[in-house]
């Protein structure tokens, strides 16, 4: 009891200390102890930045540590997203009306373009047949996936498939309203996405925008936080591009497939060295509320 | 009870980025460790601190080594006020602000020196008052329940 005692005084700080010459020595090591751990964590952070630069993949150790906490917290937080996605459906129910007469509308429209695309779905297949090839650019499988967490600071998402479900750094990640980022590291059951809103260590690739006769090809290289657009930079000046056209992935040099939205022109201007033309290019995925993504997979 | 407070606070900090928007971001974490730091030796928190910092950074961020050693030196500035002056329940709310100013001013300069981020990107003024906001309420519960703990124990003077 006494010592029980003795040890909640203690931790109160309320016990009297003796001012001894022991305790003199002990004081001045503890302070020799404290600057020596400044000075330990002072350079664990020089090497953290250092490792956070260079390194790409994780260790085994952290591999299990992190599948293991992100599994569980996948599993904590089940009541939680059944009550979001409850009220979700709630506010959808609310609007079903209103988008059923938009739907009409479309529906009559988009008779005519099925019977087109059909057409020209079966002249791919010929063509495909007749030149012997096995793929095409957007030939693609997919994959669904829940978010489990989110770094907004360094623009990344986690979700909850990973090597185990086939899944490849490089591949790209979408929702319905297009493409929202790149796979950046894999482990075994969750893997990180490098948002394409990233813009100093975002990833760059080829895109095209659509023109009146096909497509010219660009660079996406960046995004502009203050403006909320990407960048598509390295068009030759001649191209005519309009506003609102839509800019698709080109499936050129990556894993990632042709033809996946990425977002539509908002301004076109010429570059620093009046040799090209610099496009902004503005997404309608909304990067606030990502609750589910679709990890697109090249065939073949 | 602080440890199972600490690691709710961790899993807490997980599930909440799905629903909080940057940079509204909880730091239930770095708050926990913070108000239950008095419950510990000097040695065991470091140690304690280290290890959850360590966690941070190899589940939710890819900056090794970074939350750790954040922690821990916002830990020992917290650990020489509570030694300098003996502080009530209700007066941690305040090592809560330092901790959390200290850590918004670190990560800021951080992302900034380390991943060229500007400190426009990270909203910084209504970010920290958002995190010190949502921090005082969480931590509030609990040392309510500690005070009336304390003023109710019989070793209590």
């Amino acid at each position: 009891m006494k010592k029980k005692r003795y040890k909640y005084l203690k931790n109160k700080g309320n016990v009297k200390k003796k001012n001894t010459s022991t305790m003199y020595i002990h004081k001045n090591n503890g302070i020799k102890y404290k600057v020596m751990t400044v000075v330990f964590l002072l350079l664990l952070l020089f090497a953290s930045a250092y490792l956070t630069k260079h390194r790409n993949t994780f260790t085994v150790v952290e591999r299990l540590i992190k599948d293991s906490v992100l599994t569980l917290e996948n599993w904590l937080e089940r009541p939680l997203r059944y009550i979001h996605n409850e009220q979700k459906e709630n506010q959808e129910q609310k609007d079903l009306y209103k988008n059923y007469k938009d739907l009409e509308k479309k529906f009559e429209s988009m008779q005519d373009q099925n019977i087109q695309l059909l057409e020209l779905k079966e002249q791919v297949k010929q063509l495909q047949a007749s030149l012997d090839l096995h793929t095409i650019l957007n030939e693609v499988d997919m994959i669904h996936a829940t978010v489990i967490y989110k770094d907004s600071l360094q623009n990344t998402i986690t979700i909850d498939k990973g090597r185990k479900q086939g899944l490849e750094t490089g591949f790209a990640v979408m929702i319905k309203e297009g493409m929202i980022g790149i796979i950046d590291e894999v482990s075994d059951v969750t893997s990180t996405i490098q948002l394409l809103t990233s813009y100093y260590n975002g990833p760059k690739m080829s895109v095209k925008i659509q023109v009146q006769d096909g497509f010219v090809y660009g660079l996406l290289t960046g995004y502009q936080e203050n403006k909320k657009t990407y960048k598509v930079e390295e068009i030759a000046s001649n191209q005519g591009i309009e506003e609102k056209s839509v800019v698709l992935t080109s499936g050129m040099g990556s894993k990632i497939p042709s033809g996946i939205v990425i977002g539509y022109v908002k301004s076109v201007t010429k570059d620093h060295f009046d040799l090209g033309q610099l496009v902004e290019v503005e997404s309608k995925a909304s990067y606030d509320h990502l609750d589910y993504v679709t990890v697109v997979k090249r065939k073949g | 009870m602080h440890i199972l407070y600490i690691m709710i606070s961790f899993l807490l900090d997980g599930i909440l980025s799905n629903y909080f928007t940057f940079p509204f971001l909880p730091l239930f974490t770095l708050s926990s460790l913070i108000v239950s730091a008095s419950y510990f030796s000097e040695k065991s928190i470091y140690l304690f601190t280290f290890f959850i910092g360590l966690l941070y950074d190899i589940v939710y961020t890819n900056t090794l080594f970074f939350h750790a050693a954040c922690f821990t030196l916002i830990m020992m500035v917290i650990r020489v006020i509570q030694n300098k002056y003996r502080l009530e329940e209700f007066q941690k709310i305040g090592l809560v602000i330092v901790g959390i100013i200290f850590y918004k001013f670190s990560i800021s300069t951080y992302y900034a020196l380390v991943m060229h981020f500007s400190f426009l990107k990270v909203e910084f003024l209504g970010a920290m008052f958002f995190s010190l906001g949502i921090n005082i309420l969480y931590v509030v519960p609990y040392l309510v329940y500690f005070y009336v703990k304390n003023k109710t124990s019989k070793y209590y003077f």
